[in-house]
């Protein structure tokens, strides 16, 4: 019963964590909320569906060109869209809303109303203290933690993470030390979509794929980068940690319909107490 | 009134005139689809003009429709379990939501910009728990029904197009006279620049709760009016999708003038029922329309409108002058 409670709050938590780490660089870099980042997670699940059910593709391979075509696809939205609104929050806002609807209305027409689910490339079950866990689920954890690792080692020892640590800082600043900030926050924009892909190529296994699936890790990103701190690495994936357990505790306990609302009472007590966040300092 | 006919130099007595003439036709050409459609927009100016009240001081929230809903579910609970009339119920909402307002913009005093926009989400997520989860009040996701109508026997489209249509030109006046009077200077300058207004003695919190207690009455009213006048709410009547589209409307249109979320709800809300012929594309046609104004007007239309009479009004001085 424990050792379940902690993997399904463990997979809770680095489903939102891969998420909501993508939406606070966006933040720190750009200044946008990008609200359209559920729909990036909801194209990764929906290129990996068609890839396998229609190309006859493999999970792995399918999952890869998901995560690359919409990394590509938030390049370009960074390049056609956002770019133009560094700074502008509001403004932002709106434009990202508006990609959100129409990006979800593609969804609808082109995958249609049927919830759907992508085929685990893992079968079976594996015993770990007693409880039997599915391996598809040990798959999700494990390669969450890789590349979130492999992120936070991205950003703290490449030139790249350099980069994008100063732009975050002063963009300016960075201009004048010849970084070209266009560039940051054009990459920065593709690995926090292809991080939204991944994640939905790996819940694709677990929960269903439908047009509104990015609506609920949306919220749940957007939760997290309030009580973490918007712009902070660190405090996203603290923070995920902490709404992803909550939310599996009062799930199990109380009730699911409880569980969402308790994670935004929780995070409107984190920001009366402390206003930028837990780590923020945005 | 004749103070407001000379400030604005009696320029837009006859355009309002017209559009009031016209609109109190409008009924009575039988189109009951139509006269529909008017009382949303008008119900929607109301929302529109009532945020723009917070987005002037700065607090860009992302909760008007809680307060929107607040004012539509007292209105309704006080109507149906209590039996009260619908006067009592109206004000009633209006002022619920409004003390919501109050306390929310109190809590969180200290927060700024992007933190209080995500703060007030929190709020519209717990407020749509509580829809939801307090059956034996709100009636669950199921909502409530046989609401009694607004003036009881009179309850035909036309009689609430007008009963509406009032209510939404006092609502247009008295924040025209809030926008013309010190209070309105005085938000304007917190929104503008908080620190130099607290120099000046303006009293920043008081200010920011005053307008938000303010926007929140009126949405809470528009609330009750929506309430008693479709006869059925729940949950799904107040989506978070619809707090986006205040927000749109008041940026399309220009958030700063007093007519721009008029413009921008009037456009919108056409725009969406004209793009629900369109079927399934309806919801493309509407990001796109939304992205094109956001991208190419920043200011909105009426501050596209203001600064083009600027560039011409000035190249016209230019002429003029002798050097």
């Amino acid at each position: 019963m424990i050792t379940q409670l902690i993997i399904n709050g463990l997979v809770l938590s680095l489903m939102i964590a891969l998420m909501s780490v993508g939406m606070t660089l966006v933040f720190s870099i750009l200044r946008v909320v990008n609200f359209a980042h559920g729909e990036f997670y909801m194209f990764g699940a929906v290129i990996a569906f068609f890839a396998i059910n229609k190309a006859g593709m493999g999970y792995i391979e399918a999952s890869i060109l998901a995560i690359a075509t919409v990394g590509l696809m938030g390049w370009v939205a960074n390049r056609l869209v956002f770019r133009r609104f560094h700074g502008k929050l509001i403004e932002g806002c709106i434009a990202a809303v508006a990609l959100s609807i129409g990006f979800q209305q593609v969804g609808w027409i082109i995958f249609g109303p049927k919830q759907k689910i992508l085929p685990a490339p893992l079968t079976g079950s594996v015993k770990i203290f007693g409880a039997s866990v599915t391996a598809e689920r040990l798959l999700l954890i494990g390669v969450s933690l890789v590349v979130i690792f492999g992120l936070a080692w991205l950003i703290r020892f490449t030139k790249l993470g350099k980069s994008m640590r100063a732009v975050q800082q002063d963009s300016e600043a960075a201009l004048t030390l010849g970084i070209s900030v266009k560039w940051v926050a054009g990459l920065t924009f593709a690995i926090a979509t292809a991080l939204a892909a991944l994640a939905g190529t790996l819940m694709g296994t677990v929960y269903n794929v439908s047009p509104i699936m990015g609506m609920l890790p949306l919220t749940f990103a957007f939760i997290v980068i309030v009580v973490g701190g918007m712009g902070s690495v660190m405090g996203a994936l603290v923070a995920a940690l902490i709404i992803g357990f909550q939310h599996s505790l009062t799930s199990t306990f109380w009730g699911p319909q409880f569980a969402l609302g308790l994670s935004l009472a929780l995070a409107i007590l984190v920001l009366i107490l402390r206003p930028r966040g837990l780590m923020g300092n945005a | 009134m004749p103070n407001f006919i000379k400030k604005t130099g009696g320029k837009l007595v006859i355009p309002i005139v017209i559009i009031g003439g016209l609109l109190l036709a409008l009924p009575l050409l039988g189109r009951a689809y139509y006269t529909h459609i008017f009382i949303l927009i008008f119900l929607n100016i109301i929302l529109a003009m009532s945020y723009r009240l917070l987005y002037v001081t700065g607090l860009v929230s992302f909760c008007h429709v809680t307060f929107y809903a607040i004012g539509a579910y007292t209105s309704t609970i006080l109507a149906i379990k209590l039996g009260l009339p619908f006067g009592i119920c109206f004000l009633a909402g209006g002022i619920v939501a409004a003390i919501c307002a109050a306390f929310l913009i109190l809590a969180t005093s200290r927060a700024r910009g992007s933190y209080f926009f995500l703060i007030s989400f929190g709020f519209l997520g717990v407020m749509n728990t509580v829809f939801m989860q307090w059956r034996n009040l709100t009636g669950g996701s199921s909502g409530i029904t046989n609401i009694p109508p607004i003036i009881s026997g009179f309850d035909t489209v036309i009689y609430n197009y007008y009963i509406i249509f009032a209510f939404t030109i006092l609502a247009l006046i008295i924040m025209y006279l809030l926008d013309r009077s010190r209070f309105g200077a005085e938000i304007v300058a917190i929104g503008e620049a908080e620190d130099l207004a607290s120099t000046i003695g303006i009293n920043i919190v008081r200010h920011r709760v005053m307008a938000c207690a303010i926007g929140a009455l009126f949405a809470g009213f528009a609330g009750s009016l929506f309430a008693h006048y479709e006869g059925f709410i729940a949950p799904t009547s107040f989506p978070m999708w619809t707090t986006i589209y205040i927000l749109s409307w008041c940026v399309i249109g220009g958030v700063r003038k007093y007519w721009g979320p008029i413009v921008g709800a009037v456009l919108m809300t056409a725009i969406i029922e004209y793009g629900r012929m369109m079927g399934e594309w309806h919801a493309i046609f509407y990001a796109a329309v939304l992205l094109a104004v956001i991208m190419a007007m920043p200011n909105g239309i009426v501050g596209l409108v203001d600064s083009l009479r600027v560039r011409f009004s000035k190249r016209l001085t230019r002429v003029k002058k002798p050097y």
